[in-house]
């Protein structure tokens, strides 16, 4: 199991960015589009919010524990950033293959996907510290 | 040499060490003492020689129940134990007939009251059960809180995951306890009374310059105990009163307790020391940080690193228990876990509580602000009182 989608079985979200793609889409768009943050500082806020709706107390309890146990990720911002730059994946993975009917949604997905491309390579990759800014998840 | 129409003088006190603008009360049977002439929808106070927001409120619907409360713009720092004054105001009749504009407002919703100001604005259940449906445990609970137009109590539901969460509430005060006196052996020590599935009472609502407030009552209780000098139980007949205010610009709720009490059959006083226990249903992210001093334990503050960042401060000048998150015997879903929050006040016969809400905050800093408003508003409040007539002399 690679790293994003062991993140998502942690937090227990595949079903909920299933079922609610349609409305991640909707809200990550307005986001990047809102003439205010840029690239993944845009996007992880939604995410971060998407979490804590869908996951449970316990799972991202178990979420936070494996990060820290496997990737010695101590921070809660740095562990919150690292969750939620994962489930993005999954979410971007999940809406290129629900709209591949959409030529529009796709392109604007293929977009996110580049855009996160590098940093979700750098956390796979197991850098030690991901580079990230810490306003991107709780700001 | 001519005399002014009937006034009285008001010394006010600043125990901080700086200037500070702040809202002081006196009972308006105070001012009446010295000004009998004066009547209360009809007067104004006068700081430095202007008219400052001023209200005078009957907060549990009687005539002794009046206070006249205004807000002060900025109060230089004064002794800190309150032994002098620092400044003065006066209470006259009004001179002008303009009406000073103001943001807050109070609506009896009929099942509920309405408090606004410019930055909050809640709706407070009375009844137990608002929406006629199966759910009969709001009594009393803010199941409406909005910072400048959005919900605090479930941030996140214009994301409509799922609509808004249908148990969210805040303030709700749902148990009350009171002690048995040492020299009854009854058990237990303390008697409970639930207050969360009985409709309470809205005694009465007003709003002013000063302030958007509303009083309400509880279900009458009975309070049972040994009688000292007669070896034989009695009975008080008792009603736990709020008077929740919301402050021009302020973005916390404050608010006054106490027990009325009413002997059966004997003489005793009027008023019993009582805890009260909150109780709060709020998406606050799933693992809201709670962060309270145990050696200063009269606030805490609850933060998030959720988007839009919501922080609750409370504040009492009664002491308050850990906020545990879940309670015990929380009786919802494990999914919904992370949304209770319950705490206890201490015991006393008076208690003033401070509710603040705030979005985009840190933990550290709405627990910084938690502590700053038990400061300034709790354990050192702008303290006022009727020091004599005012007859001001004109050339």
């Amino acid at each position: 199991m690679d790293i994003v989608a062991k993140c998502v079985a942690e937090l227990g979200v595949q079903s909920a960015i299933e079922e609610k793609i349609d409305l991640l889409y909707d809200r990550l768009k307005e986001e990047q589009e809102s003439g205010g943050a840029q690239g993944l500082n845009a996007l992880l806020p939604t995410i971060s919010i998407f979490i804590n709706y869908a996951s449970t107390r316990p799972k991202l309890t178990s979420a936070l524990d494996w990060l820290r146990d496997t990737r010695g990720i101590e921070s809660r911002d740095d562990a919150m950033w690292t969750l939620a730059t994962l489930t993005l994946r999954q979410v971007v993975e999940t809406g290129l293959a629900k709209h591949a009917e959409d030529a529009e949604k796709v392109t604007a997905w293929t977009e996110m996907r580049d855009a996160i491309a590098a940093t979700v390579d750098a956390i796979a990759s197991n850098s030690p510290a991901p580079v990230r800014d810490s306003a991107s998840v709780g700001a | 040499m001519t005399q002014a129409p009937a006034a009285a003088e008001i010394a006010v006190t600043n125990s901080a060490p700086y200037e500070r603008a702040g809202v002081a009360a006196v009972p308006w049977s105070d001012v009446l003492t010295y000004a009998p002439a004066l009547t209360p929808d009809s007067v104004e106070v006068i700081y430095r020689g202007d008219a400052v927001p001023s209200q005078v409120d009957a907060i549990e619907k009687t005539d002794d129940s009046r206070v006249l409360i205004f807000a002060l713009p900025g109060v230089p720092g004064g002794d800190e134990h309150y032994r002098e004054p620092t400044v003065s105001v006066v209470v006259r009749a009004k001179e002008s007939a303009n009406k000073v504009p103001f943001a807050q407002k109070a609506e009896n919703t009929g099942n509920g009251v309405r408090l606004a100001g410019s930055v909050l604005d809640v709706w407070l259940s009375v009844a137990a059960r608002p929406w006629n449906d199966d759910r009969k445990w709001f009594a009393g609970a803010a199941s409406t809180v909005q910072v400048r137009k959005h919900e605090f109590l479930d941030v996140n539901a214009g994301f409509a995951w799922e609509g808004h969460d249908r148990e969210k509430r805040a303030m709700q005060i749902d148990r009350v306890r009171i002690w048995r006196p040492p020299w009854d052996d009854h058990e237990p020590a303390h008697c409970d009374f639930p207050l969360h599935d009985q409709d309470f009472e809205l005694i009465h609502f007003g709003v002013g310059p000063v302030r958007a407030w509303c009083t309400i009552a509880s279900r009458k209780f009975e309070f049972e105990f040994r009688d000292l000098r007669e070896a034989q139980r009695r009975a008080y007949n008792c009603r736990l009163y709020r008077t929740i205010s919301i402050f021009a610009d302020s973005d916390f709720l404050f608010e006054e307790l106490h027990v009325k009490a009413t002997p059966k059959g004997f003489s005793g006083p009027g008023t019993l020391a009582f805890s009260a226990r909150y109780f709060m249903s709020a998406h606050l992210g799933l693992l809201p940080e709670i962060r309270r001093v145990p050696k200063i334990p009269d606030w805490f503050g609850i933060g998030s690193d959720m988007p839009p960042r919501p922080g609750y401060g409370f504040a009492t000048d009664a002491h308050a228990s850990t906020c545990s998150n879940p309670p015990p015997d929380f009786p919802r879903p494990d999914d919904d876990m992370h949304k209770g929050f319950e705490w206890e006040t201490g015991a006393a016969q008076k208690i003033k509580s401070v509710h603040l809400f705030r979005l985009n905050v840190s933990p550290a800093d709405i627990a910084d602000a938690a502590g700053k408003t038990w400061y300034l508003h709790l354990l050192k409040p702008l303290r006022a009182r009727v020091v004599g007539e005012w007859r001001e002399r004109r050339a």
